[in-house]
């Protein structure tokens, strides 16, 4: 009979009251139990506390589900009549960032940029770090789509939209993560624990808060959407450019190594955006979609299920990488990984771009934790920030 | 491959029929637990509505077992709690009306049962979310195991998780009924 060297706390007696512990585990508690009145207290106030928890959740009023009648309205909302393939993935999170003065009508040209240049634009590196530099988003929505239809849109970009004017602001390199929080107006994290065990102090660099900005040929727009045998409607008529305005906040970089030893990780708080007024954003949101690839009735089943004014689309084209939702310091986050070798027009400088980027957002702050390693690994450096 | 794995991956291939089994098998148990924390069974289709087309949208990935009933339930706690909570918010300086439940006839049971039911639902809205989860897939009738995973802790830390969250159940619910 194994025996106890002190008493089992409150957690193990709930287990041992539910019976699911071991049963040798069951035994041996059972055996302290006879000979202990300290724990009889605290077994009792557990089986209590359990006893009305349960009694009071099973008393709450019940309703009889109508399931058929539910299915009938699910299929008409969301399925009927046509049968949809499920050949695209959405995921949405990124709640709680905050607009300071976001105007849910301004993102409809926005949307056209993120749908074309992002995915045009094709490094994954770039991507999230244009994220965290040009987007304030409360969740994104990463649809994988056809590598063809990339190729189809490369290039159309650079006529939509002009090149985005920033303002110059020059990095500065400082001594640590107590001068970076100064700059950057928010607590810098640190890893705890790096890879392969060293505790060397990373480069830190700050970019200070810019502004960008970019005008959208909304005449190339349109002539895009004609050529993809799309509706026009979604673009506002009575103009021939819009601008699109971003304020970004400061963004601190600390680096690690070099090449395959590469570890960036990426802090910021989140930009605003300001887009012109009149636009309907879920209309746009939905031809941007066909433009992507997917099929009207798709595109406008996708566009009804995302709130357009807070949700950033990342278009992820399948060949370059794949995208999965993770759990990270207790909240949700996006590990996009990239597949190696066959990134079209791919850039020999990409050599040191990180297998992994893992994203997510805490308390305000957008992270990015990118590295040429595991993904088990980056997930180890992100836990490990403080 | 278990039943509900090869539910789920006729749902990955778009099989409408699979979708279709899944809806029809978890809606009972999805809708009770929505309803549990709402009280209303407008919202709480609502909500599972919502949670079933989360599913649809995005199926469980291949690569590892899922326990479909857990994930359901989770994530209908999560629309759930924050549905409750907003209302809350909304009403703010309302008095919390209290549901009636219909099938009692008589009207001081019902009165009296309404009552338990808005004290349970007004506890609900105040405790943190993962204490909500744990007590409600528990009250369900997820083993330790399967809360473990659902909610990403330790198998071990599960007893304490939920020896606290009734702890504070019944304070708030006993404040409640003293009143």
């Amino acid at each position: 009979m194994m025996t106890l060297s002190r008493c089992p706390d409150e957690g193990m007696w709930r287990a041992y009251l539910d019976g699911q512990l071991s049963a040798t585990e069951q035994t041996t508690l059972k055996e302290h139990l006879s000979g202990c009145g300290g724990c009889a207290e605290t077994i009792a106030r557990s089986e209590s506390q359990a006893t009305l928890v349960y009694d009071a959740l099973t008393q709450a009023a019940s309703h009889e589900p109508a399931t058929g009648a539910a299915w009938q309205r699910f299929r008409t909302r969301h399925l009927a009549p046509a049968r949809y393939p499920l050949n695209w993935r959405l995921r949405t999170m990124w709640q709680s960032l905050r607009f300071r003065s976001w105007r849910p009508a301004l993102l409809g040209a926005l949307l056209v940029t993120l749908v074309v240049s992002v995915m045009a634009i094709a490094p994954l590196r770039t991507a999230a770090s244009q994220f965290l530099g040009i987007f304030r988003v409360r969740k994104f929505a990463v649809i994988s789509i056809d590598p063809a239809q990339v190729r189809n849109l490369a290039g159309f970009e650079q006529q939509v939209f002009s090149q985005p004017q920033v303002s110059e602001v020059e990095p500065v390199e400082v001594a640590g993560a107590d001068e970076a929080s100064l700059l950057a107006g928010f607590r810098v994290l640190v890893p705890g624990r790096l890879p392969d065990g060293s505790n060397v102090t990373p480069q830190f660099v700050v970019v200070g808060a810019t502004s960008a900005r970019t005008e959208v040929n909304l005449a190339a727009a349109r002539a895009l959407l004609q050529m993809a045998n799309l509706p026009t409607d979604a673009i506002p008529a009575d103009r021939e450019t819009v601008e699109v305005t971003a304020d970004i906040p400061p963004v601190v970089t600390l680096s690690y190594g070099r090449g395959a030893a590469a570890l960036t990780i990426i802090q910021a708080r989140s930009p605003e955006v300001n887009v012109p007024e009149g636009i309907d954003l879920a209309r746009v949101g939905e031809v941007g979609l066909q433009l992507l690839g997917l099929s009207p009735q798709e595109a406008q089943r996708l566009s009804r299920s995302i709130d357009w004014a807070t949700t950033l689309i990342i278009p992820v084209p399948t060949d370059i990488a794949s995208v999965r939702e993770v759990t990270v310091r207790g909240v949700s986050g996006y590990l996009i990984g990239q597949r190696s070798g066959n990134r079209p027009g791919g850039d020999p400088d990409e050599a040191t771009y990180g297998a992994y980027t893992l994203i997510w957002e805490e308390r305000g702050v957008l992270y990015a934790v990118i590295g040429n390693m595991e993904a088990s690994v980056l997930t180890e450096v992100a836990e490990s920030l403080r | 491959m278990s039943h509900s794995e090869a539910l789920l991956e006729g749902l990955r291939q778009g099989d409408e029929v699979a979708f279709e089994t899944i809806f029809r098998t978890y809606y009972g148990r999805v809708f009770a637990l929505a309803y549990r924390l709402l009280g209303s069974a407008q919202e709480a289709e609502d909500v599972a509505q919502e949670t079933f087309l989360r599913l649809y949208l995005r199926p469980l990935p291949r690569g590892r077992e899922h326990n479909l009933l857990a994930w359901l339930l989770k994530v209908a706690t999560n629309l759930g709690y924050n549905a409750a909570r907003a209302r809350r918010r909304r009403q703010v300086k309302e008095e919390m009306p209290a549901t009636a439940n219909t099938s009692e006839p008589d009207p001081a049971d019902q009165a009296m049962q309404a009552d338990r039911s808005g004290h349970v639902r007004e506890v609900l809205a105040h405790l943190p979310e993962r204490q909500v989860q744990i007590l409600l897939l528990r009250h369900v009738g997820l083993s330790y195991e399967e809360l473990a995973t659902a909610l990403g802790v330790a198998p071990g830390s599960v007893g304490t998780l939920l020896a606290r969250a009734e702890r504070a159940f019944q304070q708030r619910y006993s404040e409640l009924e003293e009143k």
